[in-house]
């Protein structure tokens, strides 16, 4: 990386999910990437999960700009412009905005990365142990041991000095001599022009709420412990198993007190939310928002390991406020043996003979009663990430009250220190969605601090292939070069000189020959110096998976002046002695016969003229986003920061959507010593912002009304005044947002003081002694009529879900308990006297959201819960066999209201005189439908647009579309913009090579032999078959071909064909594999 | 001469806590420790004072810190745990609440001066001295002797009074200086549960039901015996296994009801000492001497 480059270059602290979305993001738009963890493998916590909501599923690749992926530890690794520095720690920062020089310390790691090969030759005569990361002392691992992670980045092993006794067992054993004990920590200093912090969270240490009693009960674990149980990837193997039952798996484990275990498998397990979190007393009031449905997917996994499982969940609220949470939570619930109960265990007991755990927890009659449990697994709460209170004071970012990054409210990824972006569970504890959204979110607003970085020529891009003088060797007679890698003695067991000698035999083979160590620079010289000398036109390489070196042995072809795609490779460690080294096979006929097939196919290959390498479509640098809200608005300045130009359509005649009703926020959106910023003053900035941007073609009172062409491009139709106009353009940001739902019951429009929350926040806006100027007409009309909240009233009450979160609108609208909160407390600020009643089925004041709600508990703000018939039994007398019962009642008392309903926990009526009853009714989609349909994109049940996938892609809707705001669901501004930011990013990512180069192994089309039968339309998985009715030919569309080669299959007339997998080729490797 | 301390030995020592106090006295005189009772002390309100009047529950402890502030020494050792729980919580109300300590000096006529650190006696035990100067006295190893460690409420919790000096929540000092006096320590999880405290007099059922529990825990774990740090976890355990009327609901007795008898700490180390101290053995209400007896060790 060039010196020069400093100042374009970014810093990312923490290589989880988060630092590498934003750090892929940044990287394909070229910027350097320093990608700095503290832990001697970088993927964070993501590592852990191999399940994730709702789908069960990891796929977390998908979240990666480019597509198709590997997963993002490995294209990390292999991109060129990011750098990993694993194992390191960001000390010191000195310099400015734009220009910060940061002091890295790498940890000694013990074993250079250099050296190692990954054998575990030390980790076998290491005498010592250490706990695993995240499963403790339940499966320790050695003192000398292989990072965390199937295929941990890097994949170097690493010592804990904690344990180690440098007994230098592991020297002597170690083959390639890689071991040093006395390594020293390392300083580097590096030059970059912004920072982002991404380190994430800590897992709650649930030893601080000893009376749980976890490290002292045996079978109580952390949702973390238990999140590894029920993982393919932990100790048990997914299965359940009582740690102090000495399952087999946990191989070493030795009961701490001895005892008396009896080995049965668990058949009762309970889970505790809110450990570490909405916990004052442990110094977390915060809450965690992710815990409620990470504990039900492990009640789900749990279940589906053991369909006969007892599972009781004790909790406080259940905030299922994501997209999709609210059903995911319900299927769970009904799963036959779960039982969720609104209540939290008083005390936790261990029986010591049989080592059941005794929670004490209230019963249905009110009275404490004792059950006893198998496992019992806490809901570990998201405390801030170690090590980054110290350098958040050296670096004057400013921390809130629970340790986490303070942002901007209307700049999310914003930082008290200019230069310095936060993203991820530092800014705010969140899911994954969230995370990946709000990461590029952060890599766009890094992007557009630093200003554009240089730009990239598709075809010198690292990543891409890179044109080179290569030699035309269609006329050569084949002269195939074998190259059998011993892999520093790895191989020696397929007998690499039967291999060489047979193979010599083979007919085309001009030279076979041994490499000791293929992927080092000596041993990739030879190889090329091989190719030179004995002019070899086709290559293969037998050692390890054509996963690793790829880029090293493509430079070799290259270098020696061959298309890359003339060089075969194959795997004879995973293929050959991994699998087989234990059960007798013969390993070197195997390998013969793998080589021997690479040989007959590279022999046989032509067809690399059929196109020429490199072939390139242009992408059109332009974007159209439909919709001129805060998701609208703020992904069009984020793509024009980024240097494309943008059509925002917008439906109405004024620009700002629902942000113009937004009058007051709930808690302070910025840091301290900065001004407050009135909601209505920062709309009027941003929409004069857009209005000045000259990159920014506005379309007022205007529509979308036909999307053709093919991603990157699209040419789109905007109907405006009755013209219509179409734009030719490379993406489209959905940001149609929402609208409020109106309530249809508890008197509203019939009665003159049932009201809405917004119109109470209108009012409130009006009368409040801050008079605000209301932005819009409807807003001036409504503020002046109906009932002024605060004159003549005594009682205010107000109802939360109404009409959410059950049948006709199932889904949690996220915002509106907040909304009550804000404005219960403006009430109370504005007349102290004032009784306000919050009807509420559950609180979701998620994330640091908690604070007001405590604010406004001890504000004297009374909250009475009501519950629906059949919700899940809660420890009420109330909820009784048939559950709640039912919705608060309300009645017209002439002038004024009554509301009454039934309170679950005494089971008793509480009766109220409202003066003015709110409703918080929620958001719906708008005028999706047939957005949806021109798109050709699907919305989901409750209506708003269905992602390409909820976890990890969650602002794409399809190749070049993406979407933000309410249109992808209900959320906070905040939420909204840094989504937006984010839909933005991955425009932008998805025009960052400027044009689309054909893969290598593309397929190509024989026109003469295509019937236009379609077959390879439907087979397409990118959509990259078109018919052409024209030609009638099934053409290939090279912007979407991944070089998959599943239409050259499925092809009936073989006019399909795969570049350098051609059927001849097939055909003699298959043929050679059978001799 | 060893270390001196204030000492405070709170009303119990001298009544139903007699052998806390005979006990206290010799281990201490053994270890070489030099206990100065302060002068003129009163009672600590402990059981009754709170729910009278808040002001007097913090007003009845200070006066004592006021009376320790006069011996001159910085550590006052409280044997007993409410005793201790009450002077620690009136040393943070001294110390934090400006209002209050106006009034206490107003009233008590002195100047605070917050150098009197109130200490539990165990704490002074386990964290003053060595294991060594423990084990060094014990001369009757009290061998097979499995008992579980009782702290009760009070003793370290909340930890704003206590100051952490042992985890609030799975104390371990106790087990520790069992096993000192070459007893066995079983681990069991009732360890900081409440025995019911004062309600034993007017809720007399709840007392009885929350030291089952106990004993229960304690048996189920292994053990013969408990031991405790705290004369009213004493006086519920040891009276109400034997004494279980007054209950407004009547309660059955169990069948095969079988007593577990409760120690003072400082009456194990007594006895690991080899302490002429047998005598006050016979006032515990579960009579000890069997299971001592059948161990050989009294």
């Amino acid at each position: 990386m060039a010196a020069n480059d400093d100042h374009k270059a970014v810093l990312i602290v923490g290589a989880g999910i988060a630092g590498m979305a934003a750090g892929m993001h940044l990287a394909e738009l070229g910027y350097p990437v320093y990608l700095v963890d503290s832990a001697p493998a970088i993927g964070g916590s993501m590592h852990l999960l191999d399940h994730t909501f709702p789908t069960n599923s990891c796929g977390i690749c998908l979240m990666l700009p480019q597509q198709p992926a590997f997963c993002p530890t490995l294209e990390c690794e292999r991109h060129d412009k990011i750098r990993l520095l694993p194992y390191a720690e960001l000390t010191h920062v000195t310099g400015g905005p734009g220009a910060f020089r940061a002091l890295v310390r790498h940890k000694a790691r013990y074993v250079d990365p250099e050296r190692c090969n990954g054998c575990g030759e030390c980790g076998a005569v290491c005498p010592e142990a250490r706990p695993h990361d995240y499963e403790g002392w339940v499966s320790p691992v050695k003192a000398i041991y292989r990072p965390t992670g199937l295929r941990a980045v890097p994949d170097t092993w690493v010592i804990d000095m904690e344990y180690c006794t440098r007994c230098g067992k592991c020297v002597e054993a170690c083959p390639t001599a890689a071991i040093d004990l006395d390594m020293q920590p390392r300083e580097e200093t590096l030059g970059a022009g912004a920072v982002l912090l991404t380190p994430g969270f800590a897992p709650f240490d649930a030893r601080i709420k000893g009376e749980y009693g976890y490290r002292v009960y045996d079978n109580v674990l952390s949702a973390l412990e238990f999140e590894r149980m029920v993982s393919l990837a932990g100790s048990s193997v997914a299965r359940l198993a009582r740690p102090s039952d000495g399952h087999p798996r946990f191989a070493g484990y030795r009961h701490p007190r001895g005892g008396a275990p009896t080995a049965k498998p668990p058949k009762r397990v309970a889970f505790v939310h809110c450990v570490g979190s909405r916990d004052n007393l442990c110094g977390a009031g915060h809450c965690s928002s992710a815990c409620c449905m990470y504990t039900a997917k492990q009640v789900a996994l749990a279940k589906k390991l053991d369909p006969e499982l007892d599972v009781t969940v004790f909790y406080m609220d259940l905030r299922a406020f994501g997209k999709d949470s609210e059903a995911y939570i319900e299927g769970v619930q009904a799963l036959p043996g779960v039982t969720y109960r609104r209540a939290m265990p008083s005390s936790v007991h261990q029986r010591q003979q049989t080592r059941e755990v005794v929670v004490t927890v209230a019963g249905e009659d009110g009275k404490l009663r004792e059950e006893v449990f198998d496992l019992l697994v806490l809901a570990v709460g998201f405390a801030p990430p170690v090590g980054m209170q110290a350098l958040a004071r050296d670096m004057h970012v400013e921390l809130n009250a629970y340790g986490f990054a303070v942002s901007d409210g209307y700049h999310p990824a914003r930082t008290s220190q200019p230069g310095v972006f936060v993203a991820g569970a530092f800014r705010e504890p969140k899911d994954i969605p969230e995370t990946v959204a709000e990461a590029a979110g952060a890599a766009a607003e890094v992007a557009g601090f630093l200003g554009a970085a240089s730009r990239q020529d598709p075809l010198q891009s690292g990543t891409r292939n890179t044109q080179h003088a290569l030699r035309d060797v269609r006329d050569e007679e084949p002269r195939v070069g074998v190259f059998v890698c011993e892999c520093n003695g790895e191989l020696a067991r397929v007998g690499v000189s039967d291999v060489i000698a047979w193979t010599k035999g083979l007919p085309g083979v001009a030279l076979a020959q041994a490499v000791p160590v293929g992927c080092s620079a000596d041993g990739r010289a030879a190889i090329q110096a091989a190719i030179e000398q004995e002019k070899l036109n086709r290559v293969v390489v037998a050692g390890c998976s054509q996963r690793l070196y790829g880029k090293e042995f493509e430079g070799v072809m290259r270098e020696a002046g061959l298309d890359p795609r003339l060089l075969a490779r194959v795997n004879l460690r995973e293929q050959v002695v991994y699998p087989h080294s234990k059960n007798g096979s013969d390993l070197t006929s195997k390998a013969r016969s793998l080589v021997g097939m690479a040989v007959a196919g590279l022999k046989t290959m032509s067809g690399l003229d059929a196109l020429p390498l490199g072939t390139c479509q242009a992408l059109t640098r332009r974007a159209v986003v439909t919709g001129g809200g805060a998701a609208g608005m703020s992904a069009a300045l984020q793509l024009a920061s980024l240097g494309i130009p943008v059509d925002l359509v917008e439906r109405g005649a004024e620009l700002g959507g629902q942000w113009r009703h937004i009058y007051y926020q709930a808690a302070s959106h910025t840091w301290q010593g900065a001004a407050p910023v009135h909601p209505q003053g920062a709309l009027a900035e941003l929409v004069d912002r857009v209005r000045k941007d000259d990159r920014i073609r506005l379309h007022l009172g205007a529509e979308l009304k036909e999307l053709l062409g093919t991603p990157g491009n699209y040419r789109s139709v905007i109907a405006e005044d009755g013209r219509e106009e179409t734009v030719e353009h490379g993406v489209l940001v959905v940001a149609t947002g929402g609208k409020p739902a109106i309530p249809t019951e508890y008197l509203y429009g019939q009665h003159p003081r049932v009201v809405t929350q917004r119109k109470l926040e209108q009012r409130l806006a009006a009368s409040g002694q801050r008079t605000t100027r209301l932005r819009s007409e409807g807003d001036r009309q409504a503020a002046s009529d109906g009932v002024d909240p605060i004159e003549n009233v005594q009682t205010v009450v107000m109802i939360q879900c109404v009409g959410s979160r059950e049948p006709g609108r199932p889904y949690c609208s996220r915002v509106c308990c907040t909304q009550a909160v804000k404005n219960a407390l403006k009430l109370k600020e504005l007349k102290p006297a004032l009784n306000v009643y919050v009807l509420y089925r559950e609180v979701r004041t998620y994330g640091f959201r908690e604070a007001i709600y405590q604010a406004a508990r001890d504000a004297g703000v009374v909250f009475l819960r009501y519950e629906l018939p059949g919700s899940p039994a809660s420890l009420t007398r109330a909820s009784l066999g048939t559950g709640g019962a039912g919705k608060p009642q309300v009645t017209a008392q002439g002038d004024r209201l009554r509301v009454s309903l039934t309170e679950p926990v005494t089971g008793q009526t509480v009766e109220l005189n409202a003066d003015l009853l709110v409703l918080s009714a929620g958001i719906e989609a708008e005028g999706v439908a047939d957005l949806a349909e021109r798109l050709r994109v699907k919305l989901n049940a409750d209506g708003f647009f269905q992602e390409e996938h909820p976890k990890m892609k969650p602002l794409d809707l399809g190749r070049g579309l993406f979407v933000a705001g309410l249109a992808h669901s209900p959320r906070f501004l905040e939420e909204t913009i840094a989504q937006a930011q984010g839909a933005a990013m991955r425009a932008a990512a998805f025009l960052a090579p400027e044009a689309v180069v054909d893969r290598p192994t593309a397929v190509w089309v024989n026109d003469r032999l295509c019937s236009f039968c379609g077959l390879c339309v439907q087979a397409c998985p990118f959509q990259g078959r078109v018919m052409n009715y024209d030609r009638r030919v099934a053409e290939v569309d090279y912007s979407l071909c991944q070089g998959c080669g599943v239409c050259a299959v499925v092809c009936p007339n073989k006019a399909t064909k795969q570049k350098a997998f051609e059927h001849k080729q097939l055909m003699a490797a298959v043929d050679m594999g059978l001799v | 001469m060893g270390k001196q301390y204030a000492f405070y030995p709170g009303c119990t020592l001298h009544t139903t806590g007699v052998e806390f106090g005979v006990s206290t006295e010799l281990v201490c005189q053994a270890l070489g420790l030099e206990m100065v009772e302060i002068p003129d002390w009163n009672c600590c309100g402990a059981s009754s004072a709170h729910s009278m009047d808040h002001t007097l529950f913090l007003a009845l402890p200070a006066r004592n810190l006021a009376k320790a502030q006069q011996v001159g020494l910085d550590d006052l050792a409280i044997p007993c745990a409410a005793c201790y729980s009450r002077l620690a919580a009136a040393d943070v109300a001294l110390r934090e609440d400006g209002a209050f300590r106006a009034q206490m000096e107003d009233v008590l006529g002195f100047g605070y001066e917050g150098r009197v650190r109130p200490r539990s006696l165990l704490d002074v035990f386990a964290n003053d001295l060595t294991k060594q100067v423990l084990r060094a006295e014990v001369v009757n190893p009290l061998k097979g002797l499995k008992a579980v460690s009782y702290y009760g409420c009070l003793l370290i919790r909340p930890p704003k009074y206590t100051g952490r000096w042992d985890d609030p929540e799975h104390p371990q000092s106790m087990d520790a200086m069992v096993e000192l006096m070459g007893g066995e320590a079983v681990p069991w999880s009732y360890g900081v549960d409440c025995c019911g405290g004062s309600l034993t007099l007017n809720r007399s059922d709840v007392v009885v039901h929350l030291v089952d529990k106990l004993v229960e825990g304690a048996r189920e774990a292994g053990a013969e015996a408990m031991v405790t740090a705290c004369p009213m976890c004493m006086a519920n355990v040891d009276g109400r296994q034997k004494y279980r009327g007054g209950s407004p609901i009547p309660r059955k007795p169990k069948p095969q009801y079988e007593t577990m008898p409760i120690f003072y700490f400082t009456e194990l180390m007594a006895l690991a000492y080899g302490l002429p101290f047998q005598k006050v053995l016979g006032k515990h209400l579960v009579d000890p001497r069997p299971l001592l007896g059948r161990l050989g060790l009294a």
